[in-house]
């Protein structure tokens, strides 16, 4: 066991809690606003709903299923045998911490200049940092890492298709009919089917090993379906006593419409939730998880070792900490921005991005949430969706993405560096 | 404690803290008569707190989610026509006041239709600001502009007739009168159904300009195109009249008189290519 550990072990883990925890705060004060925005701006819930439902299922998903993004984080960029961690453990420890507090650093700057950062670039961008400067250049899993920056193209693309394909079905079985407001009621049902579906499907298959719970494909298919048909049950009962209220008011003729379209978004909203804490807790804990693996085996790295569910805990924690004291404002902010959204079209974006990151979030890829969510809102406006659309925002979003990661590996660098020093 | 208790019942009831945050923050000096120096010091500090924080929690908004969505401009360009739409209205009143020659009411409904002119025009100059190239819109950005270009042309025309009668002060003998009356409300009648297929526009956006609403529209654009084509055959008639009477007329006047039936065809025309233009919306 290397001396540093065995000397300063505990104050870095305390380092690595409180620097973790800051990061989840982070995370639940900025991006659960970006997740819960679209529902509240599209006035499916009110400001105070989406808090409640983002503290349940933001919590459900980092819990149940946001082990694999975190373990990819911990082991899964550098490669811990070559950069030698066996011999020098202290070495992960520093850039665990480094990392944590260069995206913090780095995202505290970003919120303050109202840039549109992410804080999953963010974090890769100061893991690869440090174990490029600090161990070696082939200390890093460049192949895992093309991956990951692979799927930040991917995962706005493919949540894009899928909305577009969701409205183009909305249009189709609702709103192109001679009947949309009974068409609607006959669909919605089944649209919440295959939300309760899609998300608990890749959560069983995926997500569920640390609670104890193996289950095999067909097990996962069953549940699946039974969690969906539950969910349906639910949604049915609630738009059942929903009326078209006719009125002479040519402006009101959709408004009854849209009212079963809310309902609808009040599941796609706690899809969009548990998706979101599904991936981008890890943001958070990976290191800390990282470094707690570290010091609890006393220096000797166990890539598989099970993750500690205090440090689940901690992270979920610190996210709705951060929600409910920051965050409430950030959500009624963009909802008041959101005007032009409609919950017939809100929770086709929605279903798209929860799937798109639920899907991410098994396979073990950090992807950006807001921007998946930026990808499904382009699909439905393709689809002749949506009003008025600022294309402006995705020049920002790829200018963030080449600023991000050089700035977030340099600021990691520095951190490093100055964590070797004092601990020597 | 219990100064702490007192300091905010006081707060809550003083009349000048009940205003809103903002102004709670301005206020400095009045405190000073109630709470001892620290108490004040403490309460500023808590102050410039609360508004650093408010002010980082709106900085950090500037986000993606909320600046992806931009203003739809269907709103606007319903209120647009709206406004030249009550152009049409007042200048068929002032055609009306000036048949009667009751040239007072002429020059308040020109005045009228002067002010709904500036109104269109800045309605149209936000819309147009505002429809920038960057803005992902579900219809052709050219196809809007044009759309405000016709309605605009309407406004203008308007504003040109209001000025032929006030400017002249002829007079309208015989059957001329009344057979321009006439001619006037089948164009605010025209004018009238584009604004109501305009008004079609965000049932139209709702249902992503597809199925039923579509074709209720395309009904409504068939119905007032007939409309246009009466008002047309009502212009050679009332030329036919006003040639039968060029003879008995100061000449001046009758051209006065056929550059008014001119404008006023033309804005049966103009609002006839709005609703139209609303087509090129439907067929992609």
């Amino acid at each position: 066991m290397s001396e540093i550990l065995a000397q300063y072990g505990t104050l870095m883990l305390a380092l690595a809690c409180i620097f973790g925890f800051f990061m989840a705060y982070g995370v639940g004060a900025n991006d659960v606003a970006n997740a819960m925005g679209t529902s509240v701006g599209a006035r499916a819930i009110t400001i105070k709903q989406a808090i409640i439902i983002a503290m349940v299922f933001e919590f459900a998903g980092a819990y149940l299923a946001g082990g694999e993004v975190t373990s990819t984080i911990r082991s899964g960029i550098i490669d811990l045998e070559t950069a030698g961690f066996d011999t020098n453990p202290e070495l992960l420890v520093y850039g665990m911490l480094s990392s944590l507090l260069a995206a913090g650093t780095w995202l505290l700057l970003a919120s303050w200049k109202g840039w549109p950062v992410s804080t999953t670039h963010s974090i890769i961008g100061a893991i690869i940092g440090f174990a490029v400067v600090g161990v070696s250049v082939d200390s890093v899993m460049w192949g895992q890492v093309i991956s990951i920056v692979a799927s930040w193209v991917i995962s706005p693309v493919f949540s894009g298709v899928i909305a577009f394909i969701i409205f183009l079905s909305v249009q189709r079985l609702v709103l192109d009919t001679d009947d949309p407001f009974q068409n609607a009621k006959k669909y919605i049902p089944g649209y919440i089917f295959l939300v309760g579906f899609m998300i608990s499907m890749v959560t069983l298959i995926k997500g569920l090993s640390h609670v104890g719970l193996e289950v095999s494909f067909v097990q996962a298919t069953i549940y699946a379906v039974g969690i969906g048909l539950v969910t349906m049950t639910i949604g049915y009962f609630l738009i059942r006593n929903i009326k078209e209220n006719v009125t002479d008011n040519p402006d009101d003729r959709f408004a009854s419409l849209e009212r079963l379209f809310g309902v609808l978004m009040i599941f796609t909203a706690c899809s969009m939730a548990f998706a979101h804490g599904s991936n981008d807790v890890a943001n958070a804990i990976g290191p800390l998880a990282a470094v707690n693996g570290v010091i609890q085996s006393g220096g000797v790295f166990a890539a598989q070792s099970q993750l500690p569910v205090w440090i689940l805990l901690l992270g979920g924690g610190g996210l709705v900490i951060g929600l409910a004291t920051l965050g409430y404002r950030v959500i009624a902010t963009i909802g008041r921005n959101i005007t032009e959204l409609t919950p017939s079209r809100g929770f086709a974006a929605e279903i798209a991005a929860a799937t798109t990151v639920v899907i991410a979030s098994g396979t073990g890829i950090p992807v950006s949430t807001t921007h998946t969510l930026v990808g499904a809102v382009l699909g439905v406006g393709l689809a002749r969706g949506i009003g008025a659309l600022n294309l402006g925002v995705v020049g920002r979003i790829f200018l963030s993405w080449v600023i991000t990661l050089p700035v977030g590996a340099a600021l990691s660098i520095l951190f490093f560096f100055l964590f070797r020093a004092i601990f020597g | 404690m219990c100064s702490m208790k007192n300091h905010q019942f006081q707060r809550k009831n003083h009349p000048r803290f009940s205003a809103s945050i903002c102004d709670k923050l301005v206020i400095k000096s009045t405190n000073k008569f109630h709470y001892s120096s620290l108490q004040h010091w403490f309460s500023r500090a808590r102050n410039v707190l609360i508004r650093r924080i408010l002010s980082q929690a709106i900085k950090i908004v500037t986000n993606p989610i909320g600046a992806l969505f931009g203003r739809s401009p269907i709103r606007p360009l319903q209120g647009h026509m709206g406004a030249v739409q009550s152009c049409v209205a007042s200048l068929q009143k002032l055609v009306e006041a000036s048949i009667a020659a009751d040239w007072q009411s002429a020059d308040a409904l020109a005045q009228e239709i002067n002010s709904s002119k500036q109104d269109a025009d800045e309605i149209k100059r936000d819309t147009r600001m505002h429809l920038t190239r960057s803005v992902f819109l579900p219809v052709a950005r050219t196809d809007l502009l044009e759309l405000v270009s016709i309605q605009d042309q309407i406004g203008y025309n308007c504003k040109q007739v209001a000025q032929l009668p006030l400017l002249r002060k002829s007079s309208f003998p015989g059957d001329l009168g009344p057979a321009i009356a006439g001619f006037c409300s089948a164009t605010l009648k025209v004018s009238e159904s584009a604004l109501a297929t305009i008004n079609e526009l965000d049932e139209l956006f709702e249902t992503s300009f597809k199925g039923r609403e579509a074709g209720f529209v395309e009904k409504l654009i068939d119905q007032f195109q007939e409309m246009e084509a009466q008002s047309e055959e009502g212009t050679s008639a009332i030329q036919g009249q006003l040639l039968q009477l060029e003879d008995s007329l100061n000449p001046v006047d009758v051209i006065f008189h056929y550059k008014l039936i001119d404008l006023l065809a033309d804005i049966a025309h103009s609002a006839r290519k709005a609703g139209s233009q609303l087509l090129m919306f439907m067929a992609r």
